[in-house]
């Protein structure tokens, strides 16, 4: 029979145990609390609009449909919810074949001692503040972007849609997305890295016994047994870009209410949006500017826990199938 | 006997203690603590940190504590009491005031702001420019440096054929709502469509950008030729040499630089009319000399305060921070471009609504 003690720390670790769960539960609920007169405001117009008007919250507030709102004041996340998906999409485009490119040059190609250093380095980087990587994009990234690449990309590249000008400045769709990969590089490299050193060595071995190159031991036997893990790097790196606040709010132009015309134009994310847009709602006496961005921030919330657990159960079903297959170590 | 000897002991145990506490608190002053919070405006700020160290009270120890949140922080958490000072560089709105009616807005300096640009090659020159070019150029009809609207005002100056990039605060901000205040009563479709406020309806114009903060514009707009946008006076030092700034256009239909002098007309001009809650904007201003562009700062409190000893270091504090001999005078000031309010204002407004702050009984 259990002692009086293990029930009592039965009892506590089950309630501590728990704790995730409710968080999460209390997050989610305050979020739709919160959101409630803005889903009633805005509808379906805060979706297909692009216009994020915060009204004027000098003038009176005015009676819409029963709901106290400011003066011409209209919420819509179209720019922001494709500013989030476009520059984490095109930071993932990037940074997917640097990253398999580095693991699979350092796991093949170099001995293990430089290995482990040259991996050591590139997860120092994922502990760099972000803030650091939008001063540099500031910095050294933009100058460069508006003064030389952008003009060459916009001259030889601008027959593909998108890619002509005009060009205003250096921050824009294509900065954040450079910033952006930067940042996911390290943590897309390091997993990557994980995996492949992981994967089985008597299938490296005999592979080369058998007279495959070091490349064709890459291209054929790692890539192709490893795509459920590069498929969960991947996904883990498109999760960090998509919460990402200060680098892109350092680098993107936070443009409001027009939608970028090409892939130089400014452009706003959701994450970076419900950071400046915070303070000035408190000046609104009705609300209604906090409770458009609680929606906001629940839309947000939604859209990273889907591509997580997109990610989660693609990896999950990928390790075991392998470990029935006998792959995985 | 044992019994004896213990309460002997701890009876000398207990005088020592209460000894040292009394030679702790007793000497050399019997001030009692008071914290006075503050919580708000990115530009009230360095001021206000100069001020906390500088600051006593003949009565108290008073601790001023400083957060630089923005301007609508520091009134919620002013309203919610978690800060007992809420900094602003705005008023509250009517329906602020009547959704929360224990609410102080006491008027302490006042601040300006440039219209600045970076032109190559005409940083060193001023141009003139007026609040419907400026509503033009933030609205995408005026796109270019050369347009006509903006050459007519500007006669012998040749001016490039070059895109402009407005640049507007992404983040919520005093700026913004000083600067809005004065193109809504300079131009009517800005007035219509636009309205003024910390964070505004802005017009769609593709080349537009936004920055955070003053030092985030002063940055973006190195960087960028042809852009321009509004930046506080706080960052004179920040500016000067690297961008140029313009002469606007006042209600009097004259350009005028800004200056301490040309703002200080703005305010007076507002003396007489200035209503008993200080809730007044002072942007677009009469007279011949007047700077355009200009606000009071302001202390947002609570009518109420929470016990007898904050109530009245919070009196002491405000009464310091607008004497001209205290918190007001150009040691403290000048270094931040900051404008201190005329005398009138002081025994006028400030003093007055000082005056009405209370305590809890």
């Amino acid at each position: 029979m259990p002692r009086r003690e293990e029930k009592i720390f039965k009892f506590f670790t089950f309630l501590i145990s728990l704790a995730p769960v409710v968080l999460v539960v209390l997050l989610f609920s305050f979020l739709l609390y919160y959101s409630i007169p803005s889903i009633r405001y805005n509808g379906l117009r805060f979706f297909t609009t692009y216009y994020w008007y915060p009204g004027q919250v000098y003038l009176p507030p005015v009676n819409v449909n029963g709901i106290l709102v400011p003066y011409g004041s209209s919420f819509g996340i179209l720019l922001f919810l494709f500013g989030t998906l476009i520059t984490s999409l095109l930071a993932l485009l990037i940074a997917f074949p640097i990253s398999i490119i580095i693991s699979l040059i350092v796991n093949l190609y170099i001995n293990d001692k430089l290995r482990k250093i040259i991996i050591s380095l590139i997860e120092l980087f994922a502990a760099i503040p972000s803030v650091v990587y939008g001063l540099w994009g500031i910095v050294y990234l933009e100058p460069i972007l508006s003064n030389y690449i952008e003009p060459l990309m916009s001259k030889y590249l601008g027959f593909i849609p998108f890619f002509s000008g005009p060009i205003y400045s250096g921050a824009g769709i294509l900065a954040s997305s450079l910033v952006l990969s930067l940042m996911i590089l390290p943590i897309m490299t390091s997993v990557l890295n994980g995996s492949i050193s992981n994967f089985s060595t008597p299938v490296k071995e005999g592979a080369i016994a058998l007279g495959a190159t070091r490349y064709e031991v890459g291209r054929m036997i790692i890539l192709r047994g490893l795509k459920i893990q590069i498929f969960g790097a991947s996904m883990l790196g498109l999760g960090r870009a998509l919460g990402e606040t200060m680098a892109v709010l350092m680098v993107s132009g936070s443009a409001f209410n027009i939608m970028p015309s090409n892939i130089y134009s400014p452009i706003n994310t959701m994450a970076a949006a419900l950071a400046t847009l915070l303070d000035s709602a408190f000046m609104d006496s009705t609300g209604m500017n906090l409770y458009a961005l609680s929606e906001l921030g629940l839309v947000l919330v939604l859209i990273t826990l889907i591509a997580s657990i997109i990610g989660r159960l693609i990896v999950g079903i990928g390790i075991i199938r392998g470990y029935t297959r006998g792959e995985e170590l | 006997m044992k019994k004896i000897w213990f309460a002997a002991i701890g009876i000398v145990i207990i005088l020592i203690a209460a000894g040292i506490f009394i030679a702790m608190s007793g000497t050399p002053q019997q001030k009692k603590s008071v914290v006075l919070s503050e919580s708000g405006s990115t530009l009230l700020y360095p001021v206000f940190n100069v001020w906390a160290k500088n600051y006593t009270d003949p009565n108290y120890n008073v601790t001023i504590t400083t957060q630089s949140t923005g301007s609508g922080t520091g009134i919620s958490s002013a309203i919610k009491g978690t800060v007992i000072i809420g900094a602003s560089d705005t008023y509250m709105s009517d329906s602020l005031m009547v959704s929360n009616p224990g609410m102080l807005n006491i008027p302490i300096l006042i601040s300006s702001q440039y219209i600045a640009y970076n032109i190559p090659g005409l940083n060193d020159k001023h141009l003139v420019l007026s609040g419907p070019v400026i509503a033009g150029i933030y609205n995408n009809t005026i796109q270019y440096w050369d347009d006509q609207k903006i050459a007519s005002l500007n006669p012998g100056i040749s001016l490039p054929h070059e895109r402009i990039i407005p640049v507007y605060r992404s983040d919520g901000s005093g700026d913004t709502a000083m600067f809005t205040s004065f193109l809504s009563k300079s131009c009517q479709w800005w007035n219509k469509t636009v309205g003024f406020g910390t964070n505004v309806n802005w017009p769609s114009n593709p080349a537009a950008h936004g920055a955070t903060g003053n030092a985030g514009i002063i940055s973006f707009m190195e960087a960028n030729p042809y852009t321009i946008s509004y930046i506080a006076m706080t960052y004179t030092n920040q500016i000067s040499g690297k961008l140029g700034y313009a002469a606007l256009i006042n209600r009097a239909g004259i350009a005028v630089l800004p200056s301490t002098q040309t703002v200080m007309n703005a305010a007076s001009q507002y003396l007489n009319v200035i209503p008993p809650d200080g809730r007044i904007s002072i942007t677009f201003a009469p007279g011949n000399n007047s700077y355009p562009i200009a606000t009071f700062e302001y202390l947002i409190v609570k009518k109420v305060q929470p016990d007898k000893d904050t109530a009245i270091a919070l009196k002491n504090f405000i009464k310091w921070v607008v004497d001209p001999n205290g918190g007001s005078s150009p040691k403290y000031l000048n270094q931040f471009y900051l404008i201190p309010l005329p005398s009138s204002v002081v025994n006028g407004v400030t003093l007055p609504l000082v005056e009405q702050i209370t305590y809890a009984s």
